[in-house]
């Protein structure tokens, strides 16, 4: 009889390192930082294991107000291994720049859906976890003149985007798009028409209560 | 056994015309239920429901409670955070058919957490307790409506009666959380159903089968080994071997967020030494491939099926399974069965006639085979296997 099956799980965290975060940003990079734990915990207290992890950081602010500074996506830190690098990734990001709102979420977003996915394990499962306080530029924005440091080959709309989140980048069942963000475009349309997503309204995470973290780390564990 | 593809129909939502029911003969049943079985009332609060829960928390289910030729177990991944309900098996008063029921509450959509007495439970522990015992408590107060319908293939009544739980259990057991979350993948007290009604015909078997979700109803035949019958409601048209990796995502299930909807499957065509049964997930979705489990299915089958133990052959088998199961699944499990043939005790002649050791042969050299390793020779295995497999879902439910 073959052995177990084996789960394979990346997350990918994108977080908003504009100036308006400055407040938030050391809860969310503490966040980010336990998150697996915080995932591995639950799973554990279900008796599931979780065989290989892998994370990594999109930190983002405003290609418009900032051109490319802050862009900066890591590549995939292998935990436990790479931990410490994933944790000096997290801590080095600091909030600045971006103006007012809105930021460049989706093509962070973007980013994070383009990332090389494992293609390890029996059961693999993707996750995108998102911290903003603030609405995202549309993508269309970029049409009509490229910022500098802007990223070449974003979809052209939110319709692409959407195309590219339903299709075959992501695991279409086993991928997961969590959102700390606040009740706004774009993020709230998402929510409403994507598949796979959990959006807590508020900003960045703020005000996240213990009850919404569990159910929030129940549905990504409970898909593994 | 014939080859017929089964008929299918599904319940109605609001704003569709009933279904037809499958025609079936309409047996004789009792009518009036005792006082101590009186059904679930809407509404109250719910004494039954809150009663359900002082039996699941020691799940092991002794045999002898059983009719003779049934087996069931529920086994928890972690001890007393199991989601699945204690399986159902009921045996029609005067006749030999049987109704197995299985029900697994889906966490990761109903992972909110409610006080229940003195415990707190996921709403989807509680959607798949309170649903199994709505289930049983419907047979115990309308029997005569319930064996009826079920025979018949008409979901309705069973759809009616689940229906009536859903409404219940938010007043009962929401209390204002103040969620910030928005999401569709997440449901107010979803759980799966896999049910079956079986009974023994003048020419061999039949079953009739109700699903909603990814948990399952299986036969194991002379002629075709085990067999898928019911179909899950996956979004993604996937089949059983990719599903396994893919773990497709649901498109229905039975919660109080959306009207219940039960897909009903008529499987007429049994041998007559057949073993039905139905299973949750944990029990089938994390072997290597549908092959491995159903090589095991068949080979623990094959093995007990011996005069000299002696016994009940359905509760040795289902013991059997079970200690299969544990050490592959990362899930909780839980099965109900029963074994139709001339004799409950050994020699039944399931398992020992030629096309079913034929095939357990084909079927033994991919037992040993793994995913990350062997994907290739389990993929040309499944292409050859599956069609006998899959037969009855070939055409598929809606």
């Amino acid at each position: 009889m073959g052995g177990q099956l084996t789960y394979a799980v990346d997350i990918v965290f994108c977080i908003d390192t504009t100036g308006s975060m400055g407040e938030l940003i050391a809860q969310v990079k503490g966040h980010a930082t336990a998150f697996e734990q915080e995932l591995k915990k639950v799973m554990d207290a279900k008796g599931k294991t979780i065989d290989a992890l892998r994370v990594r950081v999109v930190p983002y602010r405003d290609f418009y107000a900032d051109g490319g500074a802050g862009w900066n996506p890591s590549q995939f830190f292998t935990l436990p291994k790479d931990n410490d690098s994933f944790r000096a990734c997290v801590n080095s990001l600091a909030a600045d720049g971006g103006g007012d709102e809105p930021e460049c979420g989706l093509e962070a977003l973007v980013a994070a859906i383009r990332s090389d996915w494992t293609k390890t394990g029996d059961k693999r499962r993707q996750v995108i976890v998102l911290y903003t306080d603030a609405s995202s530029h549309p993508l269309e924005k970029a049409a009509a003149s490229k910022p500098t440091g802007y990223p070449d080959d974003m979809p052209a709309n939110f319709n692409d985007l959407t195309d590219l989140w339903e299709g075959q980048t992501v695991n279409r069942s086993g991928k997961r798009l969590i959102m700390f963000a606040p009740d706004a475009k774009p993020w709230s349309d998402i929510a409403n028409h994507w598949t796979n997503v959990v959006h807590h309204t508020s900003k960045a995470g703020k005000g996240l209560v213990d009850v919404d973290y569990n159910a929030i780390l129940d549905v990504i564990a409970n898909s593994v | 056994m014939s080859t017929t593809t089964p008929s299918s129909t599904s319940s109605p939502t609001p704003s569709e015309p009933e279904p037809a029911a499958l025609d079936s003969p309409q047996p004789a049943v009792p009518d009036s239920p005792t006082p101590s079985q009186a059904p679930i009332e809407p509404g109250s609060q719910n004494p039954p429901l809150v009663e359900i829960w002082a039996g699941d928390g020691s799940p092991d289910i002794d045999p002898s409670t059983l009719p003779l030729g049934t087996a069931a177990w529920m086994q928890e991944a972690s001890a007393g955070k199991g989601e699945d309900a204690r399986p159902l098996v009921l045996r029609h008063p005067d006749r030999e058919v049987y109704f197995l029921a299985v029900l697994d509450g889906m966490g990761g959509a109903g992972a909110a957490r409610h006080v229940v007495g003195n415990q707190t439970l996921t709403g989807a522990a509680i959607a798949a307790r309170a649903c199994a015992r709505a289930i049983e408590a419907w047979f115990q107060g309308s029997p005569a409506e319930a064996w009826t319908s079920v025979l018949a293939g008409d979901p309705a009544p069973l759809t009616a009666a689940l229906q009536r739980t859903m409404d219940t259990l938010p007043a009962a057991f929401e209390r204002g959380t103040g969620s910030l979350i928005k999401s569709r993948m997440i449901k107010r007290f979803p759980t799966t159903l896999a049910a079956m009604a079986v009974e023994r015909t003048a020419t061999g078997s039949s079953a009739i089968c109700f699903s909603a979700g990814d948990s399952r109803c299986y036969r194991i035949s002379n002629a075709h080994g085990l067999q898928q019958l019911t179909k899950d409601d996956l979004r993604d048209d996937i089949d059983p071997f990719a599903n396994l990796g893919d773990d497709g995502v649901l498109s229905r299930m039975i919660s109080a967020s959306e009207p219940v909807r039960l897909t009903a499957s008529r499987f007429p065509d049994g041998d007559g030494d057949d073993l039905y049964f139905c299973a949750t997930d944990g029990v089938f979705h994390y072997w290597q491939s549908p092959m491995q489990f159903a090589y095991r299915a068949m080979r623990i089958l094959i093995d007990e099926n011996r005069p000299e133990l002696g016994g009940n052959l359905a509760v040795r088998w289902a013991a059997g399974l079970r200690a299969a199961v544990s050490p592959v699944t990362a899930d909780d499990h839980s099965l109900a069965a029963v074994l139709l043939a001339d004799s409950t005790q050994s020699p039944a002649t399931l398992g020992r006639e030629p096309a079913f050791v034929y095939l357990l042969r084909r079927l033994h050299d991919c037992d040993r085979l793994e995913r990350r390793t062997d994907l290739a020779a389990l993929q040309r295995i499944w292409d050859a296997y599956r069609t006998n497999y899959c037969a009855y879902l070939a055409t598929g439910t809606p």
